[in-house]
C-alpha cells in the first residue's frame, strides 16, 4: 500500500473515531458553523497553498483536505439535523400557543 | 439519545439559528464580539507558525506583535465591557476562558507520555526549536527545554482561549471538530512541510498528533462542564484538590521532558555520538596524488575524504556529523625520500543540518554524506623526474580535527600510511 492511501486510510480512520463521543453533545450555534466552515478553508489559502504550489500535493495536504472535508461535512449534518429540530420545536410550540388562543 | 452538559455562554436557553441583520453587520458584529478578540489571543500561535515554520521573519522580531497585542488586550476588553450590551460576548468571560484553557493545553503533551513508552513518541524534541528561536541558546540544553516548553503550553493555550472565544457553544462536537479534526489536520501538514527536518512522518505519528489534540479538545469541554455543574458545590478542601490537580497537569509536561532528558536523552545523544567519533575509517585517503605542476617546487595534491557522516539522532532524526578547526599535514615520499611536504587547514565542513527545509534536506544530505578535505603538497622539482620511471609514492598523513555530534565534541587526530601511484596528468 502507498504512503499516500496508507497515511489517509489511517487518518480517515482515527478522525472517525476521535469524533464518535461527539454524538453525546452536539449543540451548534449558526455561527459556530460558520467559523467551522469559514476557517479551515481560509486556512487552506493562507497556510497550505503556498506549500503546495512550491512543494507540489503530498500525502499531508491530502491529509489536511480530508481534515476539512471531514470537519465541513460533520458540521452541516450536525448544524442541519438541529435546524430541522428548531424549526419542529417552533412549530409545535406555536400551534400550541394557538390552541391555547381558541 | 441522552444530552451529556452543553455548557456555553449564551445565557438564552433556544440558539439563535438565524441571522439577525444583514451580512455586513452580521460580520461587523463578529469582528467587533469575536473576531479582534480572538486575533489578539491568537499571535503566540502566529508568531510559531511565522518564525519557526513558515519562516518569513525571526521568531524574536515576530514576538514583537505578540507582545503589543498582550499589551492591547486589557485596553480593548475594557472598551468592549463598556460598550458591550451582550452578556454572551467572550470579553465578559475571558479571565475564565483564559483558566480554563491552561490545563487542556497541557494535556496535549501528558497524553503523549505513554505513547512515549509504547511507540517511542517524543512530544518535546520540538521544544528545543521553539527555545532556541527565542533565545538562541543550544539545541539540547535544559534551559532551551524549559524555555521551548514555556512556548509549547502558551501555543497550547491560545488554541484552547481561541476555541472559547470563536464558539458560542462549547459542546463536544464544536471543539472535536475544531481541535481534534481541523488542527490536527492543520498539524499533519505544517510540520511534514516545515518543519520534519531529516524525519520520518509515518502513518503513526499523524495518529499520534491527532490523539493528543483529542485529548485536549475533550479536557477543553470537560472543564466548562465541570465549573457549571460541580464547582459551585464543592468545598473549599475540594476545590483547593482540583486546583492541585490542574496544576499537577500544568506542570507534568516540562517536568517530565526534563527528567527524560537528563536520565535518558542525554545519555543516549552522547553514546551516539561517541560511536560517531569512533566509528572506523572515519578520516581516509581518497583517490591518489596528482602533480599539478612542476616549477621551482613541484606541487601536488591530494584529499582526505572525512564519512559517511549521516547518522540517526535520539529522537532518530537523520543529521551529519560536523567537523571544525582541520589541519593535515603530511608527506610523500619515495624509496624513503620525502619528496614533498603537504598541510591543509579547513575551518570547518558544510553542513546540511542548519537547513529548514524539510524537501531541501535529502539533497543536502546526500552531498555532504562523504566530504573530501583537499591537501596540498609541494617539494623539490627534481624529485619528480624519478615518477616517470617509477610513480609509487607513500602518503602519510596525520589530520587533527574537532568532531561535532549531536551533543559532545572532540578533538581527534587520525593518522595514515598507503602507497598508492602519482597521477602525472594533473
Amino acid at each position: 500500500m502507498s504512503a499516500f492511501l496508507a497515511q489517509n486510510g489511517v487518518m480517515l480512520l482515527v478522525f472517525g473515531v476521535f469524533l464518535v463521543p461527539a454524538i453525546f453533545s452536539r449543540r451548534m450555534e449558526r455561527s459556530d458553523y460558520l467559523t467551522l466552515v469559514i476557517m479551515p478553508i481560509g486556512t487552506f489559502f493562507v497556510a497550505i497553498l503556498p506549500g503546495v504550489i512550491i512543494y507540489g500535493f503530498d500525502k499531508d495536504a491530502a491529509t489536511y483536505l480530508l481534515g476539512v472535508l471531514i470537519v465541513i461535512a460533520v458540521a452541516t449534518l450536525n448544524y442541519r439535523s438541529q435546524r430541522n429540530l428548531n424549526d419542529r420545536d417552533g412549530q409545535t410550540a406555536a400551534s400550541a400557543a394557538a390552541a391555547g388562543e381558541r | 439519545m441522552a444530552v451529556i452538559a452543553e455548557h456555553s455562554a449564551p445565557t438564552t436557553p433556544v440558539p439563535n439559528l438565524r441571522p439577525s441583520g444583514g451580512v455586513t453587520d452580521g460580520i461587523r458584529e463578529w469582528l467587533l464580539k469575536r473576531g479582534i478578540l480572538w486575533g489578539m489571543t491568537q499571535t503566540p500561535l502566529l508568531a510559531i507558525l511565522g518564525g519557526v515554520f513558515f519562516h518569513i521573519g525571526s521568531y524574536r522580531f515576530l514576538v514583537l506583535p505578540m507582545l503589543v497585542s498582550f499589551i492591547a488586550l486589557p485596553v480593548w476588553v475594557a472598551y468592549r465591557k463598556k460598550v458591550s450590551t451582550d452578556p454572551d460576548e467572550p470579553v465578559h468571560h475571558l479571565h475564565k476562558y483564559a483558566l480554563w484553557a491552561l490545563a487542556p493545553a497541557a494535556m496535549f503533551s501528558v497524553s503523549r507520555i505513554p505513547l512515549h513508552y509504547m511507540i517511542g513518541i517524543i512530544y518535546w524534541h520540538p521544544w528545543y526549536d521553539f527555545g532556541t528561536a527565542l533565545t538562541g541558546t543550544a539545541l539540547g540544553g535544559q534551559d532551551t527545554l524549559a524555555v521551548g516548553g514555556l512556548l509549547n503550553a502558551i501555543q497550547g493555550w491560545s488554541i484552547g482561549v481561541g476555541f472559547y472565544i470563536l464558539f458560542k457553544r462549547h459542546s463536544l462536537i464544536n471543539v472535536l471538530l475544531y481541535v481534534a479534526v481541523w488542527v490536527s489536520a492543520l498539524y499533519s501538514y505544517t510540520f511534514g512541510a516545515y518543519s520534519r527536518v531529516g524525519l520520518k512522518s509515518p502513518p503513526i505519528w499523524h495518529a499520534s498528533m491527532a490523539w493528543a489534540h483529542w485529548w485536549m479538545a475533550l479536557t477543553l469541554w470537560f472543564i466548562p462542564v465541570f465549573y457549571a455543574r460541580r464547582w459551585a458545590r464543592l468545598r473549599t478542601g475540594q476545590r483547593a484538590t482540583a486546583v492541585a490537580i490542574g496544576a499537577l497537569i500544568l506542570v507534568i509536561p516540562s517536568i517530565f521532558a526534563q527528567w527524560r532528558a537528563v536520565t535518558w536523552e542525554f545519555p543516549k545523544q552522547t553514546a551516539i555520538d561517541q560511536g560517531l567519533f569512533n566509528r572506523p575509517n572515519l578520516v581516509s585517503l581518497t583517490g591518489t596524488p596528482t602533480l599539478r605542476s612542476t616549477g621551482t617546487d613541484a606541487q601536488y595534491s591530494f584529499a582526505l575524504r572525512l564519512g559517511p557522516r549521516d547518522y540517526n539522532n535520539w529522537f532518530k532524526q537523520v543529521r551529519t556529523l560536523d567537523a571544525k578547526d582541520i589541519d593535515v599535514t603530511g608527506t610523500l615520499s619515495q624509496n624513503g625520500t620525502t619528496i614533498a611536504w603537504c598541510d591543509a587547514s579547513m575551518g570547518s565542513v558544510p553542513s546540511p543540518n542548519g537547513i529548514v527545509r524539510p524537501l531541501s534536506f535529502p539533497a543536502a544530505l546526500q552531498s555532504t554524506k562523504f566530504t573530501d578535505i583537499p591537501v596540498t603538497c609541494r617539494g623539490p622539482a627534481p624529485a619528480t623526474q624519478t615518477l616517470q620511471g617509477n610513480p609509487q609514492v607513500t602518503v602519510a598523513w596525520h589530520a587533527q580535527m574537532t568532531l561535532i555530534g549531536g551533543r559532545e565534541q572532540q578533538t581527534k587526530e587520525f593518522t595514515g600510511t598507503q602507497t598508492v601511484p602519482v597521477s602525472l596528468s594533473g
